[in-house]
């Protein structure tokens, strides 16, 4: 029971609390809406807010700096997640609120040939825009259902989305300034700062090579609109495939750098063991360590929350979203034995390898308790494994998720 | 670089663009965007974020301390979210925010904060 974040969808969350179940809760003094996102041996209840500009409803992780979750519910209506309902994640509360179009700039400098400052109507025309559809998922996605726990902010599944993003090549733009020999590594700083000079400014870097691949993107638009300023306005990097602490929000620094990048948010921080989906023994903290990168494919079950129930023996059609993690979706699989046998399960449309997909099913439950698992291969042919990953930072979790259901008589 | 040749271009769609990706496998290839794309309108953004700094900690034994010294850079909820954690691990976070994120946070109150965190877990505070 303990190892699935229901889907909570409004309507199940309702029903939950009519039931007298898990889910929605009124604070009488507030009367605030909550959810509980089902996280194990820790507090699981957060409220829903709509308190933040440019943002609809939410789950309140954090108000400062803030942490922003995507409720489910978003998940199963839209393959391509709204902005406003995009969930936001920020390291530092220093954070401008108000930025100007006209007086912004993006200034590309270090090693190379040339400082370059870009104005927004630089990049808006004079570069060839190109577009795609990209999941952005937070590295500690899901942190909150680790077992054993770990510290650190306490998310259910909703650290993710899918947009479709619009902007310019980094390699153009890097072009333009002339990367010269000897540059090893690109980082990238947004507008906000740290609340003390001294303490480590946010700041990413990617080799050059990755950074000149042709598809890192320095994105202007979000589903064809300009980005919510929490989402990054008026610039964000967006890296296709690779977990969202690369995903520099508000970017207006490009620094080309002669050697690797030992800053402290790429050499201490976000570091995950070397083994495949950075997977260690509960309790262990001495391993090899990396930065983390690529994302690994995940699948979740989006329609059905935990507990929910449901009429056995009658046809039950399930529909969740998968995602390849540096490619796509090559199959989706349900299983109702434990993994014993797999069932494929039908995908829906192909919006690029880095999208969300669709999948649906359809199966009839015998009466009793159901657990429905779903399993996503990509299309490098790697498996979600069936037993979950672990790691002490709280990182890439990507093992098969289960839904438990109730299977009982008409009702 | 500066394409701006492209409006006239696009109207030839990827053909024209392909040869830009030949460095890119053709399953990763981004898509260009074959047709003018009209921009969106960037326009100037002011917004106000909420804030939360008059939030206190639950009522315990060294409240004053944490009300003190942990809610300039985050919210309580940072805290009041997190597994339960020995006073051992509740320490250690107490010290990355002094080493590592530079919190302005006296030495003398370190112990205090702890204690108060410790006792939090325990379900106490």
């Amino acid at each position: 029971m303990a190892d699935f974040n229901p889907a909570l969808s409004r309507r199940n969350l309702l029903a939950g609390a009519a039931a007298g179940g898990f889910g929605i809760m009124s604070s009488p003094l507030l009367a605030q809406p909550m959810v509980d996102l089902g996280l194990p041996g820790k507090p699981s209840r957060r409220p829903l807010t709509r308190a933040f500009p440019q943002k609809g409803e939410m789950i309140l992780q954090r108000m400062r700096p803030p942490l922003l979750e995507t409720p489910m519910e978003v998940f199963d209506k839209h393959i391509l997640t709204p902005n406003d309902q995009f969930y936001v994640r920020w390291h530092w509360a220093n954070i401008p609120e108000s930025v100007d179009a006209s007086s912004f700039r993006l200034t590309v400098r270090g090693h190379v040939d040339r400082t370059v400052e870009l104005t927004l109507h630089d990049l808006l025309h004079g570069f060839e825009p190109i577009e795609y559809v990209a999941v952005n998922q937070c590295s500690g996605n899901s942190r909150g259902l680790f077992v054993p726990s770990v510290p650190g902010a306490e998310w259910g599944h909703g650290a993710m989305g899918n947009a479709r993003w619009t902007g310019v090549r980094l390699r153009d733009v890097l072009g333009q300034a002339g990367v010269k020999a000897g540059a090893v590594d690109v980082r990238f700083g947004g507008l906000d700062e740290a609340l003390v000079a001294e303490a480590p400014k946010f700041r990413k870097s990617l080799s050059v090579d990755h950074a000149r691949d042709g598809e890192v993107m320095i994105a202007y638009a979000m589903n064809g609109e300009a980005m919510p300023l929490l989402n990054g306005f008026p610039l964000r990097l967006i890296v296709p495939g690779w977990y969202s602490t690369y995903w520099v929000k508000m970017l207006c620094d490009i620094e080309v750098l002669p050697g690797k990048d030992d800053n402290f948010w790429m050499a201490k921080a976000y570091q995950v063991p070397t083994t495949p989906f950075g997977d260690v023994p509960a309790g262990t903290s001495d391993y090899a360590k990396e930065p983390i990168n690529k994302m690994v494919p995940r699948s979740l079950i989006t329609n059905l929350a935990e507990g929910q129930k449901v009429t056995a023996g009658a046809p039950l059609m399930l529909s969740g979203i998968a995602m390849g993690g540096d490619c796509g979706v090559a199959k989706v699989e349900i299983s109702t034995d434990g993994g014993k046998s797999w069932q494929l399960a039908a995908l829906g449309e192909d919006l690029g390898p880095y999208s969300f997909r669709r999948f649906t099913h359809r199966l009839a439950l015998p009466a009793g308790k159901g657990r429905i698992t779903c399993r996503c291969t990509n299309t490098r042919g790697v498996s979600q494994p069936l037993g979950m990953n672990w790691n002490p930072g709280g990182y890439m979790r990507a093992g098969v998720e289960t839904v438990t259901v109730m299977a009982g008589g008409k009702a | 670089m500066m394409s701006k040749l492209f409006p006239a271009i696009a109207g030839l769609g990827l053909v024209l663009m392909a040869p830009a990706f030949a460095s890119v496998p053709e399953h990763r290839q981004p898509t260009a965007l074959g047709r003018p794309v009209p921009p969106p309108m960037l326009r100037s953004v002011t917004v106000s974020l909420p804030q939360d700094f008059d939030q206190d900690y639950p009522k315990g034994e060294y409240v004053d301390a944490v009300n003190a010294n942990c809610r300039a850079c985050h919210s309580t909820s940072m805290v009041l979210m997190q597994p339960p954690l020995s006073a051992e691990e509740w320490h250690k976070e107490v010290r990355k925010m002094i080493d590592v994120y530079k919190a302005p946070i006296p030495e003398d109150q370190v112990e205090a904060i702890t204690r108060y965190l410790a006792s939090l877990s325990k379900g106490g505070a």
